[in-house]
């Protein structure tokens, strides 16, 4: 957080409100006009509740003819009444075009995140700055909607400060400078108090994260059996407690703070009442003025005051929110270290080769290289098996081919070509993948399988077909367009973990990327459902190169070559026959997997 | 949306007695949670109700003054008093505001807590059912949509009190109004003397009251109405947003571009849309009640000024006198709305509330068994299935028909079959996750039921498919506690193959497993879970240990180290393996054999394996044709 502070924003506050106002300009010009008109309703009502009093009081006073008073007091009840109305409504009225204007940067927002270069994903100063992001535009009350408050605040602050001043010319200006004096030592109060927020708003946000973890395991049925089978609860209400007192703790820290800040801040507004009262009270008994003019000048005074401190603490809150604006246009511009539009596009050829050169990998932060100088070439069309124990740089080694990873040494070629000059959305058009990790969408089942609003019914079911989930998907009450998962729907469908996978392949095999990843796709499945996925390999890589990682060596036997990793190299290529015969390390590791199923053995 | 008409309908059979008994109710258990939080809520509620009043007495006590006779002995003093009372009232009230500031935002964080302690005890069936989270789901949506439910209860109570001790306080104020006669010099205006007067003002008051309430809880109805709508926009929202803060998605979310199928849908849906439904209620309707409950106060003003005014005109009293009056009766009308507006917040929460306490109050059927599992020292246990069926609830297929079979402790039991065919399902009720729908399940010839629920379950240590390891040290992570035995746990993790990963890390037990904890967690791999997993299962030193797919991230040679190993760790215990790997079957005693809920087989591996035509000759060389 303080770290936060030293560095300079790269925006100024000037800038950050330029920005706001240019999403304003292009569809939500409404949210510009209330920010005036608001201001202007604010100080209407402002000095009409300073003048009913008096001026009614006065006719009261002077005993004018009751028509005139009456007359006095119905306009200002209108008054009242329609500048209160127009308040109430305009706010109501407004809310959701600014909230319309905060989800156009959220959406920009997660475009960005979305598609920003992998690596910055993994990169933990970029997730903080991600996570600011979307704390600075996540709710009504946070910089990407509150700003317009804010401004509008502020605006009101130093018109009723400037009618004000006019409105109290005849009086010493000492006093007003005092009052000024005792205005600006509250604001600072409030500051210290605010800016102490800030500074510890981290300790608050690493609680409540936890806090929500738990709440959020709670919910897990998966765990669910765990907490019963090993008797977790106590442990886990325990932990919880843990959390729940060091907020508590955290926000009695806070009530410190803010009760010596708001202490502070009444002594001062007590004593600018007395200051107020005693100038008043002379000059009244001095120079004659009526109660109805005292009461006047008393508000004004008071309210002069007021408005002192409103507009430094608007101006502190713009800071803050300028601050968290500033982060938001960071990430948004952060660098990429990929190429995207500004790459060229990937040439249409009718086959591909990759190539890796003399590729080195080493993830930021780690003490030594994951992959070590390797040179591999994927020919066009050929079935690639990769094996190796965990850890070894099976995973690594798929990123870099699939271009989520640069090398930190080497480079990485299609069909000669470095990679790196490609528009990289470009480049991932070519992969249909299944990875370990996956992303189901809350959308449709057809949806899944297209990744596409737009699908082709027929392609859809073959692709089912092929990966062996077609009877589950006609079960289902709306087939195709039966909802996955119920985080979204109420009806949606819930799969299990096999049936998720083979919707996964369904999923590549849609997509008919010239290049096939499998990485473990059948780690979920039985051994009859394995094979049938295994019985149709050919048919699936068809026409198409493809990597399929597995630390089941039974799947490498239909590969054309398998490349054996271990400790970030490549240890040992050839086919299964080759690579049996050569009687090395795949070699044990296929005995060792193997001698479990030969007949006759003893254990 | 027919749940929805339902529930609408109920809200409205919610009758006070019951809106007050199940308040009274939600106020013990805050207090339960949260000692202090009415105290203090009280105190803050009589020193904000105070104050206004306080500081409209002094005013007018000093412009009637002013009006007047104007003595300095007379004002010097009450410009002391009123700054010595502010200050004094003001400071107390700074410190009761922090003070129910912090109070509040503890609240609501322990207020969590009633609900995670309900999902960790209730009964494993319900905490499995979608029901159960959709009840949950709404809670939390309904408390943070408006505060209803337990959320703002302790709010609700200070508006109320505020609003009672300010009634009080403006009725002392302004009783004197109404007291003090217009002299007889004052002509025709006497007639303001007149009670009905009093009736008079008193019906405007609650005529504006019930206009202005009447107009916020249309506006606030207009929200509700489109209620569906906002849930399943905020939903798509948050699965929207989710696409890019979730970091298994990273990968697929690029490759498939997946951000041009969640944002049309999100933009289909956006309820914040200038077309959408929030801009037009907020827009229509609602901004205008909204604006009309605020307003009409004014117009309450006003005809209290033309009421004191016309009385001051005539000579009732002075003008400072107005002030007060003035300031209190447009006080008390606030405080009367106030009044009415909690009262009715409270009313429309009474059926949120009983959806809160519906989720708090669903029972534990589980737990009524008696019978102590003797713990005998030669572990000498067998479970027998008899004909047991079972189905998950709202569903039509058996999940498990006629399952019979039996075996002892110390056997090695392989369960296999198809994916959906039962096999944990078998395990869930053995170790009484669930209840069989018919059939008995048997332990040394008792019902399984019979048997005090966590002392049974206590026989079973089980690494599930689907295990969790919490954001925790790795340490409480083997043992499920904060405090345990250093050394078991270091064997525990030693035996499940951890040991060399054990010695690299930096804080050893102490290391804090992922990030969500805490930034110095460490990531780990699917494998090294798996084995923390097999640990913790090992800790707890059960006389039945099941590993559901115990080792399907692990590599060849972690899963050779496991199997050889773990004949010699499980020792004397009942293992049972479920497995796609069928390799793991020839370890065990006892095979069995799943299909479509049923054992279709049962023996041992040699004799299955030659059984031509068997499911198990099927699954056992679709797998071993790429071995040979």
């Amino acid at each position: 957080m303080q770290e936060k502070e030293r560095i300079k924003p790269k925006y100024n506050i000037l800038q950050n409100v330029g920005w706001m106002c240019r999403y304003a300009w292009s569809g939500h010009k409404n949210v510009l006009a209330t920010v005036f008109l608001g201001a202007a309703i604010a100080v209407g009502i402002n000095l009409a509740q300073l003048y009913i009093a008096p001026v009614i009081l006065d006719k009261v006073e002077q005993t004018s003819p009751l028509s005139e008073l009456l007359l006095a007091i119905v306009f200002f009840a209108l008054a009242l009444f329609l500048l209160t109305f127009l308040q109430a409504y305009l706010e109501e009225y407004i809310s959701s075009d600014r909230i319309s204007l905060r989800m156009d940067i959220i959406s920009d927002l997660n475009a960005k995140i979305c598609g920003i270069s992998f690596p910055l994903t993994l990169d933990p100063q970029v997730q903080k700055l991600r996570d600011r992001c979307i704390e600075s535009v996540c709710s009504n009350d946070t910089a990407g909607e509150h700003i317009w408050t804010t401004l509008s605040t502020l605006l009101a602050g130093v018109t009723g400060f400037a009618v004000y001043a006019a409105l109290l010319t005849g009086l010493d200006p000492v006093l007003l400078l005092l009052v000024a004096a005792t205005s600006a030592v509250s604001f600072a109060a409030v500051r210290h108090t605010s800016a102490w927020r800030y500074r510890h708003q981290e300790e608050e946000q690493t609680c409540l994260r936890q806090s929500s973890y738990i709440t959020r395991q709670a919910c897990s049925v998966a765990l669910a059996k765990d907490i019963r089978i090993f008797g977790f609860a106590p442990w886990l209400s325990t932990v919880y407690d843990g959390v729940l007192k060091r907020l508590d703790r955290f926000y009695r820290r806070c009530q410190a703070v803010q009760t010596a800040g708001g202490a502070a801040d009444l002594l001062m507004a007590t004593a600018r009442n007395a200051l107020a009262y005693i100038y008043l009270i002379w000059l009244t008994l001095r120079e004659g003025l009526s109660a109805s003019e005292f009461l006047l000048y008393f508000n004004a005074v008071s309210g002069f005051g007021a408005w002192v401190t409103e507009i430094l603490t608007q101006l502190q809150t713009l800071r803050q929110e300028s601050l968290d604006l500033n982060a938001v246009r960071q990430y948004m511009e952060y660098p990429e270290p990929f190429r995207f539009e500004d790459g060229t596009p990937v040439p249409r050829a009718d086959s591909y080769e990759l190539r890796l050169e003399q590729v080195s990998y080493r993830y930021p932060s780690a003490s030594q290289d994951t992959l070590h100088e390797i040179d591999l070439t994927v020919r066009p069309g050929e079935n690639l098996a990769i094996v190796g124990l965990n850890g070894a740089g099976k995973t690594t080694l798929v990123r870099l081919l699939c271009g989520f990873l640069d090398p930190t040494q080497g480079r990485v070629l299609l069909n000669g070509q470095d990679i790196r000059q490609y528009d990289r959305r470009d480049y991932y058009t070519l992969f249909s993948a299944v990875f370990q990790d996956f992303s189901v969408l809350d959308a449709t089942v057809a949806e899944n399988v297209a990744q596409s609003r737009q699908y082709d019914a027929d392609r859809v079911w073959q692709c089912l077909e092929q990966a062996g989930l077609t009877e589950k998907i006609r079960e289902l009450p709306n087939g195709l367009d039966t909802h996955v998962g119920r985080e979204v729907w109420e009806d949606g469908v819930l799969f299990s973990g096999g049936q998720i996978q083979r919707l996964m392949l369904a999923r590549a095999l849609y997509k008919d990327g010239p290049i096939l990843v499998l990485d473990e796709p059948t780690a979920a499945l039985d051994p009859i459902a394995e094979n049938d996925i295994y019985q149709k390999y050919s048919q699936m890589t068809a026409g198409k190169t493809s990597l399929f990682i597995s630390h089941r060596l039974a799947s490498t036997r239909f590969c054309d070559r398998i490349l054996f990793i271990a400790d970030g190299r490549i240890a040992e290529e050839g086919t299964h026959d080759a690579l049996l015969a050569q009687g090395g390390l795949y070699a044990d590791l296929f005995h060792v997997q193997s001698r479990y199923y030969q007949e006759g053995r003893d254990f | 949306m027919k749940n929805a008409k339902n529930k609408k309908k109920n809200a409205g059979q919610v009758s006070w007695a019951q809106t007050l008994r199940l308040h009274l109710r939600a106020i013990r258990d805050i207090r339960r949670i949260c000692p202090h939080i009415f105290t203090i809520y009280a105190l803050d509620a009589a020193v904000k109700a105070v104050i206004p009043y306080a500081t409209i007495w002094f005013s007018a006590r000093i412009i009637s003054e002013l009006t007047l006779a104007r003595r300095p002995e007379v004002l010097w003093p009450l410009v002391a008093q009123t700054a010595a009372v502010a200050a004094l009232l003001g400071l107390l009230s700074t410190v009761l505001s922090e003070k129910v500031l912090a109070c509040g935002r503890s609240f609501h964080q322990y207020e969590q807590k009633l609900y995670t302690d309900k999902m960790f005890s209730m009964d494993f069936a319900d905490a499995d059912r979608q029901a159960t989270h959709d009840f949950l789901f709404q809670i939390r949506q309904n408390a943070n949509w408006s505060g209803w439910g337990i959320h703002n209860i302790p709010s609700w109570f200070r508006q109320i009190l505020e609003a009672v001790f300010g009634i009080i306080s403006a009725l002392i104020l302004s009783a004197s109004l109404f007291t003090l006669p217009v002299p007889a010099s004052a002509g025709k205006l006497t007639v303001l003397n007149h009670p009905l007067f009093i009736l008079l003002l008193l019906l405007v008051m609650v005529l504006i009251t019930a206009v202005s309430g009447r107009c916020a809880s249309r506006s606030i109805a207009c929200m509700s109405r489109i209620g569906e709508d906002v849930k399943l926009g905020n939903r798509l929202f948050s699965f929207f947003l989710d696409l890019g803060m979730v970091q298994s998605r990273t990968a697929d979310v690029r490759i498939y571009e997946q951000i041009n199928v969640a944002r049309p849908y999100w933009e289909e849906n956006n309820i914040f849309s200038t077309t959408g439904p929030i801009s037009r209620v907020s827009k229509g309707p609602m901004g205008l009640y909204s604006g009309l409950s605020a307003g009409v106060s004014a117009i309450f003003t006003g005809f209290v000024y033309v009421f004191t005014c016309l009385k001051a005109w005539a000579g009732a009293f002075d003008i400072g006198s107005v002030t007060q009056y003035v300031g209190a009766v447009t006080a008390l009308s606030s405080n009367v709305v106030r009044l009415f507006k909690a009262a009715g917040s409270i009313r429309t929460n009474a059926s949120y509330l009983r959806t809160t306490y519906e989720f708090l109050d669903i029972p534990n059927s589980m737990y009524q068994g008696s019978l102590t599992t003797e713990k005998r020292s030669d572990r000498d246990y067998e479970v027998e299935f008899q004909d047991v069926s079972f189905r998950y609830p709202g569903t039509k297929d058996w999940a498990l028909r006629h399952v019979s079979m039996k075996f002892r402790v110390g056997s090695r039991l392989a369960v296999v079959g198809e994916n959906g065919s039962g096999k944990t399902t078998f395990i869930k009720l053995l170790c009484r996750l669930y209840d069989p729908d018919e059939g008995h399940i048997l332990l040394n010839g008792i019902d399984i039921r019979k048997y005090d629920y966590r002392d049974y379950i206590n026989l079973f240590s089980v690494v599930f498919q689907d295990f969790q390891l919490l954001s925790q040290p790795l340490g409480a992570n083997v043992a499920g506690r904060a405090d345990y035995d250093e050394e078991r746990v270091m064997k525990a993790l030693a035996d499940a193959g951890f040991k060399d990963r054990l010695a690299a890390l930096p804080k050893g037990l102490d290391t804090l497993l992922y990030r969500e904890f805490g930034d110095d967690g460490v990531n780990i791999s699917g494998g090294e879970a798996q084995k923390i997993a097999i640990a913790r299962a090992l800790y707890k030193d059960a006389p039945f240990i099941i590993l559901d797919e115990p080792t399907a991230a692990l590599d060849p040679i972690a899963e050779a180290e496991i199997y050889s190993q773990f004949n010699q760790i499980v020792g004397d215990k009942t293992a049972v393996y479920i497995s796609h790997r069928l390799s793991s079957c020839r370890f065990c005693d006892e095979i069995l054999v799943f299909d479509h809920g049923k054992i279709v087989e049962q023996g041992r591996h040699d004799d299955l394996a030659a059984k031509e035509g068997g499911k198990y000759y099927e699954l056992w060389h679709a797998q071993a044709q790429y071995y040979d």
